[in-house]
């Protein structure tokens, strides 16, 4: 039944996004834009391959961060224009389940997006990303997780702000620092130093602030939609 | 039990206590400032700066008990819904994040003179500047926020914000020392004079007890900002 309802409300999500493709459009727009600027600032610059290698943990977070937050948001205005989440909740579905399909449908858009970035970077920077794909890919969505279960939980708060969409990076950023760190460390074991290993104190703390957010999310959420 | 009239009730007793607290904590503070500047000797390696860190370590516990205020006032709003755990709330924010501007700032005035920078990439010191950070967007979203949602939706930011703290903190001590920089003076029984020892504990409970005394403060304003904001209204719908 838990199942059953995510996967109709993941399902509502993803085909409302495949009909109008905004959010993915602004992901994917964000990202090549970002990418661009980032590679064209690194060759005016004149970096050597291993200075590009050396900053590039810190620009694809930054990229993921900027895209993600404005995709996020996006997500939502459906749900907050026509106050559809009102509709859902009357339905009698449990406001956790609903919360955890959001955070399932953001994270499909979100590592979309990411994927799409990394294959900009690793083209105009030149960065061989091949022989590590997995276990970054597998860190990007530990870090999207993480991402994921903190804004779809005060997206709601920021867009019932004065400042709607601006509010939500000013709140959710400061709360993401923890994973952001830990995601650019564990990009640097994996690309610079080789040292990657799952027992890694970094993943672990991917780990910790995953399960705590998405707690925190589950029980939170009702709270800030129901009122 | 109504909290809001044993705050807010302007008696002779609430009034002497608060007199008597104001004075208790301004002998405290003033007993700190000799203990630090007059009675301690130099520290024999960093000298006079060393002074700073009775006023850095006590300013940091009295941000985490501000936390902590947050933290449970946020929880008791969202159990009560009441008026007073709100202001609370916003009183622990805002304390906290005067507390942790202290703790940064004679951070970064120890860090110049020790590492001749006011800043390095050390968990502690990152893991502070989160916490201030997450206090900012605290008290935008409380400027900024839909009026009629602010106090839910500071009080589910203020559980968010006191989860994160211990964890933090906790995430520090998994990480290599190799990347610790940040001194473990009471880890490391760095304080070897006994008078090192009594001031540092005269400092925390100073800055404690005024963190106590600011926080009392400021929730008795917020209580006659509401009860101003409840006769505005009144006025008005008459």
């Amino acid at each position: 039944m838990i199942w059953r309802s995510i996967i109709t409300l993941f399902s509502k999500d993803i085909s409302i996004e495949l009909r109008t493709r905004e959010t993915l459009s602004v992901q994917a727009t964000m990202s090549l834009i970002l990418g661009v600027i980032c590679s064209i600032g690194a060759h005016s610059a004149m970096l050597s391959p291993s200075e590009i290698l050396t900053v590039f943990p810190i620009l694809i977070w930054f990229t993921f961060l900027f895209s993600s937050a404005l995709a996020v948001a996006k997500g939502f205005e459906y749900e907050k224009d026509n106050d559809a989440i009102t509709g859902i909740i009357l339905t009698g579905v449990d406001p956790s389940l609903i919360y955890l399909s959001k955070v399932t449908a953001t994270l499909f858009t979100t590592i979309l997006g990411h994927i799409l970035a990394l294959i900009v970077f690793s083209l105009l920077l030149n960065i061989g990303i091949l022989p590590y794909i997995v276990p970054f890919l597998a860190v990007s969505i530990l870090c999207a997780i993480g991402y994921c279960s903190i804004s779809c939980l005060l997206t709601p708060v920021a867009l019932s702000s004065r400042l709607r969409g601006a509010m939500l990076p000013l709140i959710s950023l400061p709360l993401m620092f923890p994973i952001l760190f830990s995601a650019v460390e564990t990009t640097i074991e994996i690309f610079i130093d080789h040292t990657f290993s799952w027992s890694s104190v970094w993943v672990s703390i991917l780990l910790i602030f995953d399960v705590i957010y998405l707690t925190a999310g589950i029980n939170l959420f009702e709270k800030v939609v129901k009122e | 039990m109504d909290l809001k009239k044993i705050f807010w009730n302007n008696t002779a007793l609430s009034r002497s206590f608060e007199n008597i607290s104001l004075l208790v904590v301004f002998f405290l503070v003033a007993y700190a400032n000799y203990m630090v500047f007059l009675a301690v000797p130099n520290e024999r390696i960093m000298g006079p700066v060393q002074r700073i860190f009775y006023f850095h370590v006590g300013c940091a516990v009295a941000t985490y008990m501000a936390v902590a205020f947050l933290f449970f006032a946020s929880l008791g709003y969202l159990t009560t819904r009441s008026a007073l755990m709100d202001i609370l709330g916003e009183s622990a924010t805002e304390i906290a994040l005067v507390f942790c501007s202290i703790v940064m700032a004679t951070g970064m005035i120890w860090g110049k003179a020790a590492w001749n920078t006011a800043f390095r990439w050390e968990p502690r010191l990152v893991s502070f500047l989160i916490l201030l950070v997450i206090l900012v967007a605290i008290v935008v979203l409380r400027r900024f926020g839909n009026p009629q949602k602010t106090p839910l939706n500071s009080a589910v930011m203020g559980i968010l914000a006191a989860i994160n703290v211990p964890i933090v903190v906790f995430s520090v001590k998994l990480l290599p020392a190799s990347s610790q920089l940040h001194p473990q003076v009471v880890q490391n029984r760095g304080l070897r004079d006994p008078l090192f020892v009594k001031a540092m504990i005269i400092g925390i409970i100073a800055m404690c007890c005024f963190q106590l005394i600011l926080l009392w403060i400021r929730v008795r304003l917020g209580l006659a900002e509401s009860q101003l904001d409840e006769l505005e209204t009144e006025k008005l719908v008459n």
